[in-house]
């Protein structure tokens, strides 16, 4: 399989890539780790007469420790966020993430940026980023603006981004909380992951899941009942997780019926929030 | 903006330029205009791992790659190891322990080895097993192939 013939760009500057956005919009795309995209265009699922390539643009793969927040480049890759010390000191859950998703060649090529753009519904960064408050920064030629992780996916396989805009970065809001991630496994692709943020005075708790329903999801009752009651029963945090769970738009397919992909939701969700309590507790 | 692409690279220790069509795919460089049949195509989705090269040290699944992406760098395909008269230590420990049979696997398999232990010269067992997940065989079941790769950690 081939991707389909296409134009081939490598700008020497984010503004040169942002120009080229702007001139193609719709018929180009940015080419990262190319991971998905590729893969997409070999299938025949999508085809672009523009190709823009990312990879050499070093400044795009800055990780950085700006004070309140983790800064990570769009074009940093799941290895290069699992070995950096900075995101293995401020964020371990990330770091941990990133260093098991996939397989080595596609951490060694697949960036956080592509993996947030593409919009997989089985994605696990999405999930974990709208957890942690995080901030998508996107640029175009007018320009850039704030976008929060928790609003950037609409459903599978689509955001927000408008076709001119490159996502630059990630800001990840630094907190007190406790942060676990859990996910479930089938072959090679997550059917249920969970976060769970936890246990800043001041700041509201956060539990969301991803790879169950088309985008990633709060769930609101369990952040409410935690928010009022941080030591809530177990039983009482039960209910309040299925409650939310069942609330989801959440379809059978190949892998998983509803039914279990809900009982599984349910399963890291808990376990996400478990391991918080448990590290709170130390 | 290009319509074809002029690349310089090194490919198993040598210099090369080369002009390629940009959609050109790096197996298919590889296997068609270089003529380097060691990497294998398999289920073309980076699950298998037989199309596994060495780019800058790095290990990536060439079906799913430009072959822009070698331009400035560094590529080891398993033609770049060690042949019949000096194998390389891998390709050693892996007849040792007959951790292959068939074959078709075993170029992707040495090669990912290469890149863990470039990376991480003393792996733990869970993360020899863990970084093998990403390759695929069908013949040894995979106790062979861990064991080879033990033996060159922990002789
Ligand atoms: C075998 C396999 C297993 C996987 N397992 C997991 C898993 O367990 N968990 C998980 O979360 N993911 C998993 N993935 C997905 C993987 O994380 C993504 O493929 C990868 O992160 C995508 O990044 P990329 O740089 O390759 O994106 P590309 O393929 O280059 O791009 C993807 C899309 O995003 C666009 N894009 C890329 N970068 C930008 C940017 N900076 N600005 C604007 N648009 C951009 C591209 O134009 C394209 O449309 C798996 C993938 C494979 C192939």
């Amino acid at each position: 399989m081939y991707p389909s013939p296409f134009t081939y760009h490598r700008p020497a500057s984010v503004e040169a890539a942002v120009a080229l956005l702007a001139e193609f919009g719709d018929d180009a795309a940015p080419y990262a780790g190319g991971t998905e995209l590729l893969l997409a265009m070999k299938m025949g699922f999508a085809q672009y007469d523009h190709l823009i390539d990312l990879k050499r643009l070093p400044t795009l793969r800055t990780i950085a420790n700006e004070g309140e927040f983790l800064s990570i480049g769009a074009l940093a890759t799941h290895a290069e966020i699992a070995a950096d010390p900075t995101v293995r000191d401020l964020l371990p859950p990330l770091a941990a993430l990133c260093g098991e998703v996939a397989n080595p060649r596609v951490r060694s090529s697949g960036t956080i940026g592509g993996n947030l753009c593409f919009a997989e519904p089985r994605a696990d960064p999405p999930a974990l980023l709208a957890g942690l408050d995080a901030t998508l920064i996107l640029r175009s030629t007018s320009g850039e603006r704030a976008v929060p992780a928790a609003s950037f996916i609409t459903g599978a396989l689509e955001t927000v981004r408008a076709a001119d805009e490159l996502l630059v970065r990630i800001d990840i809001l630094l907190s007190e909380r406790r942060v676990r991630y859990e996910r479930i496994v089938f072959g090679h692709r997550t059917v249920a992951g969970a976060v769970a943020a936890l246990g800043a005075p001041g700041q509201p708790e956060r539990i969301w899941v991803g790879g169950v329903a088309t985008c990633p999801a709060p769930l609101p009752l369990t952040q409410s009942l935690l928010d009022a009651e941080p030591g809530a029963a177990d039983a009482r945090l039960h209910d309040a997780v299925t409650q939310d769970i069942a609330a989801l738009d959440i379809a059978d397919d190949e892998e998983a019926s509803a039914d279990y992909r809900r009982h599984l939701a349910a399963t890291v969700a808990l376990r996400a929030i478990a391991g918080c309590r448990e590290e709170l507790q130390r | 903006m290009t319509a074809s692409l002029d690349l310089t690279f090194t490919l198993n220790g040598d210099a090369k330029t080369a002009r390629v069509a940009p959609n050109t795919l790096l197996i298919d460089f590889l296997r068609e205009a270089c003529q380097l049949r060691g990497t294998k195509r398999s289920c073309d989705m980076q699950i298998c791992g037989a199309c596994t090269v060495l780019v800058d040290d790095r290990p990536v699944s060439s079906c799913t790659t430009l072959a822009a992406d070698i331009d400035g760098a560094v590529v080891t395909t398993i033609e770049g190891l060690g042949g019949p008269d000096g194998l390389d230590p891998v390709q050693q420990a892996f007849l040792d322990h007959n951790a292959l049979q068939c074959g078709f696997c075993t170029p992707g398999f040495i090669l990912s080895v290469k890149a863990l232990l470039h990376a991480n010269p003393a792996p733990s067992h869970e993360e020899i097993v863990e970084h093998l997940n990403g390759n695929l065989c069908r013949c040894t079941g995979y106790h062979k192939i861990i064991d080879a790769v033990e033996s060159l950690v922990r002789p």
